[in-house]
């Protein structure tokens, strides 16, 4: 494989991350059937890594959208399952052609702001660990220095940072809930349990 | 999400933070190789993971490289903002349980619903009762029997157990009895009634026949009974249940059933008829679909199918 991952992953922070929690939302919406919403996301993303020359995609999100679309349709024929049921089904995934540039640029501040909020969301080590190295762009040893820990635990702080981060961006923000289910797991079960005699 | 996608997730964060902090040795770089080709789904996975650590250097790297004009305040990086603000995000609040008071008698009480719409209601003794599409019911309750007449249309139970107090469904001819289990009965023009389990047992037989030994039906048995044949059981495999309940959610299910039947099927729940091509009528179609919206089945099952659709003020048109 000879595509440079790291600079598709910048391209993609820029141009997709930012929007997956409208796509998220939207797939959401069409209420698909037999097939998982985060497959999809997954090859979304897996095609735009794929894709042979980003640079030249000049309309990023809707682009995300329709690429989410022909995975579907793909699938659709594949299986010959629709798995389309909303009121607005594959038509949800189109953007009217007045608004297709309405949204696609992000503004600078509220970037930041979405950024800072999700940072806020981490345990204090891995955000410090994340800070550190990704902000301040420190080497791994004199971020273990820093915070005393050892570089095994950098590494470790690192990967559980971004795993908690892929879930906080992906959801457009609404982060506590999905931070805290982690934790709280079951809790919504039992109390929707139905008392039964 | 589904586990799976967060395992995927995690094992692709791993890979980015030892792939960020340090160069790979040739074993590993093959054993990243070997994690990105096993499945479809690591590639996109693991770009989504870079890009989330990319995105972090916009607090610092906007500043630097964009000289972004609406960005009229730049923020500089300030980490101690960061973790004042930390503490105030809000939990979410979760409001649930519908506290509904019910008297222990009530006289007969009648419950239906119109074309198109549904009813979730819970009856004296907990028992919930679903009403699908076009349907009637009558309920009374004594202190021996739990009777509930089906007049027309399809109905969900979810029985609430007292061994005590028979709960009983009759459909035309046809009595279903449970003690505590869950069932829909259907009296639908035309069809045989018709009974699917989807937990316990219930044993059916027909009013009026008081000896003999009922017809039982347990898990995933759908029982049929014609007005003038004998009460036969299929038994229905788990997928084919949750296509046949879907109408609780709103949904519609077909498994390879033509646009024929399919078009039947939403006439049921929509006063907006489809009308297929006769050319065509025998293409099947699967899949999950929202209840009342046959324009939307009608447009999806056209994209599949490669068909046309003109939607007209009370019909859609597939040809």
């Amino acid at each position: 494989m000879t595509l440079d991952l790291r600079e598709r992953g910048r391209w993609l922070a820029r141009n997709v991350l930012p929007h997956e929690a409208l796509l998220r939302a939207k797939l959401r919406n069409m209420c698909l059937y037999d097939l998982d919403i985060e497959d999809v996301i997954q090859e979304t993303y897996a095609r735009f890594m794929t894709h042979q020359s980003l640079e030249t995609i000049r309309y990023p999100r809707q682009y995300a959208l329709l690429t989410a679309r022909a995975i579907i349709i793909d699938h659709v024929r594949h299986s010959r399952v629709v798995s389309i049921t909303s009121s607005g089904n594959l038509e949800l995934l189109e953007i009217p052609a007045q608004d297709i540039n309405s949204e696609e640029r992000i503004e600078f501040r509220q970037e930041v702001e979405t950024v800072m909020a999700a940072l806020n969301e981490l345990p204090e080590a891995c955000r410090e660990t994340l800070i550190l190295r990704r902000i301040e762009g420190l080497p791994q040893k004199e971020v273990a220095a820093r915070l005393k820990i050892s570089e095994k635990t950098v590494e470790k702080y690192m990967a559980t940072g971004v795993r908690l981060l892929i879930n906080l961006f992906g959801r457009g923000g609404k982060v506590r809930a999905n931070t805290s289910t982690t934790q709280e797991s079951g809790y919504s079960e039992d109390v929707a349990k139905k008392p039964r005699d | 999400m589904s586990l799976k996608n967060q395992e995927i997730d995690g094992l692709a964060a791993d890979w980015v933070a030892r792939r960020d902090l340090a160069t790979l040795s040739d074993a590993e770089e093959a054993e990243f190789q070997a994690w990105l080709a096993a499945d479809a789904r690591h590639l996109g996975a693991y770009g989504r993971a870079e890009a989330v650590l990319s995105r972090l250097e916009r607090l610092n790297g906007a500043a630097l490289d964009s000289p972004a004009p609406e960005a009229e305040e730049q923020p500089r990086w300030n980490r101690r903002r960061l973790v004042l603000t930390g503490g105030i995000a809000a939990g979410v609040a979760t409001g649930w349980g519908i506290a509904q008071f019910l008297p222990k008698t009530i006289p007969e009480q009648a419950y239906s619903t119109a074309v198109g719409e549904f009813r979730k209601v819970v009856l004296a003794d907990r028992s919930v009762v679903t009403l699908n599409t076009d349907t009637k019911i009558n309920v009374r309750f004594t202190e021996e029997l739990r009777e509930i007449r089906l007049i027309q249309g399809e109905a969900f139970f979810e029985v609430a157990k007292n061994k005590n107090r028979p709960f009983i469904v009759s459909a035309g001819e046809t009595q279903v009895r449970a003690v505590g289990t869950s069932f829909t009965v259907s009296l639908l023009p035309q069809k045989p009634v018709q009974v699917l389990v989807k937990e316990g047992v219930v044993e059916l037989r027909r009013a009026g026949e008081t000896v003999g030994i009922p017809v039982r039906a347990s898990a995933n048995i759908q029982a049929i009974a014609p007005i003038d044949a004998p009460i036969v059981t299929v038994a229905v495999p788990e997928e084919k249940l949750a296509r046949n309940l879907a109408w609780q959610g709103g949904q519609i299910a077909f498994d390879n059933q033509s646009l024929e039947e399919a078009a039947n099927e939403f006439a049921r729940y929509s006063r907006v008829r489809i009308v297929v091509d006769p050319a065509i009528s025998e293409k099947t179609i699967t899949g999950l679909f929202a209840t009342k919206d046959p324009v939307g089945f009608a447009k999806a099952a056209a994209a599949v199918l490669k068909l046309q659709v003109e939607v007209r003020e009370s019909e859609v048109r597939i040809f």
